[in-house]
């Protein structure tokens, strides 16, 4: 796997010319997106030294590493979120459950499940099968209501559990899909606007949200923490400023943060 | 690799579709498992929509799935010949968006089945597989699409009976 014992970035910028090649597309995001056959999420790697030690970061081309420096002044530690299309809502969802199992946020937990055992009847309303929906609510459910507020070794298993292939958080990411669905079709006039070049939200929400290779859009990530009542902070490294990093916050309440690179988002954790 | 906790969640889901199934009376769209106790690969006989070339034929259909179902789309192809733009002649490849990346769990088998069915209502001659059916439409020659779709019809889709009652199930 990874070496991360290097904590400081590299003071070269490894053996590249200082020019950039003239054939270079220049739009093509200098990052390389995890691997499609990589884990659900990673283990906690110290940030951002992680991300410097993997990826190619050219300083004499983009502004990534100051951008990554200027985070590293708020942020500690990273995970690293399979990229396959699902990397928001898998994101989201792992950010989501660790949270909850927070002794602290037990409310919250509370709140949620209540939620999503309700979440059923207003999918059914809006023509989802409910016994075709019922599956996916069960694997939420249960990682919601498995989810004990526990000591440091419970969330160990937590890890362990959210990220088993073959454990309920595949069908738990997915259900976020319809959730947020059902948030859009719920506020017409919230979203409408916003959609107009689609034939109904209806036929955007099946095309654009639930299909599990569908990344995420700006649209859907703000009817999911409307929908769950959560607040996703998002910091954009997009190479742009070498002086700031834009961050975006959707929603309100317990927060989840991430960090975006063009095309993917991982999640990343507070000093 | 484990695939018995995977196969546990599409085994599930999948009795739960039979369930469904053996429960409606859709005089439509049959569709049921090749065999008693098999989960991964069903048939289905679809009656040929009114009012399309189609009517008055039985077109089997196959639908397998792997043990990546409901996560990813049913295989699904015509076993009966048929003449229609996005579906190829000879090997009974179908093209339908939701089929590949339009998929979502949220649909099953028999909704798979009635998009296809709604598909033969309804071809779309922009994205064929079948040029010549693809070009008399795009042409607007829908008297030489018809005509040849109903030959075919005729020739490949007439020898089914469509059941009229579930067949007794073997226990």
């Amino acid at each position: 796997m990874s070496e991360l014992s290097s904590s400081e970035p590299p003071s070269e910028p490894l053996s590249e010319p200082p020019s950039e090649p003239p054939s270079e597309p220049p739009s093509e995001p200098p990052s390389e997106p995890p691997s499609p056959t990589g884990p659900f999420v990673s283990d906690l790697f110290p940030f951002p030294s992680h991300l410097l030690s993997t990826q190619n970061y050219s300083t004499s081309t983009s502004h990534f590493v100051a951008q990554l420096n200027l985070l590293s002044e708020t942020y500690s530690s990273i995970r690293i979120v399979k990229g396959d299309g699902s990397c928001f809502y898998r994101s989201f969802l792992y950010g989501l459950i660790t949270i909850l199992a927070e002794p602290e946020n037990e409310s919250e937990r509370l709140r949620i499940i209540e939620y999503v055992q309700k979440s059923i009847i207003t999918l059914e309303e809006q023509g989802y099968d409910p016994l075709i929906m019922e599956g996916f609510q069960e694997e939420l459910l249960e990682l919601l209501t498995s989810t004990i507020p526990s000591s440091r070794s419970g969330s160990l298993n937590l890890h362990t559990t959210l990220t088993d292939p073959h454990g309920p958080s595949q069908m738990s990411t997915w259900y976020c899909r319809p959730l947020c669905s059902s948030y859009i079709k719920s506020h017409p006039e919230t979203f409408t606007p916003f959609l107009l070049s689609y034939p109904s939200l209806d036929s955007y929400c099946k095309s654009e949200i639930e299909p599990s290779s569908i990344e995420s859009s700006e649209i859907s990530i703000q009817a999911i923490v409307k929908a769950f009542g959560v607040k996703v902070g998002v910091e954009y490294l997009d190479g742009h400023d070498e002086e700031k990093v834009v961050r975006h916050v959707f929603g309100e309440g317990l927060e989840i943060n991430m960090l975006y690179r063009p095309g993917h988002y991982d999640l990343i954790y507070k000093k | 690799m484990n695939s018995a906790d995977l196969m546990a969640m599409t085994s599930k889901r999948l009795k739960k579709e039979l369930k469904q199934l053996e429960k409606s009376d859709d005089n439509t769209i049959y569709l049921r498992p090749i065999a008693v106790g098999e989960l991964l690969r069903w048939n289905a006989l679809l009656r040929g929509p009114p009012g399309s070339p189609y009517d008055g034929g039985v077109y089997g259909i196959s639908v397998n799935v792997d043990s990546t179902y409901p996560m990813s789309p049913p295989n699904i192809r015509f076993v009966t010949k048929i003449f229609h733009p996005n579906v190829n002649y000879n090997t009974g490849e179908i093209c339908l968006d939701i089929l590949k990346k339009e998929w979502s769990p949220a649909w099953s088998l028999i909704s798979a089945c009635r998009a296809v069915l709604s598909l033969m209502d309804d071809p779309e001659a922009s994205s064929p597989l079948n040029c010549d059916a693809g070009n008399m439409i795009r042409a607007g020659d829908m008297d030489a699409f018809n005509a040849m779709a109903r030959m075919y019809n005729g020739e490949n889709a007439m020898v089914w009976e469509f059941p009229t009652t579930p067949p007794k199930k073997n226990t």
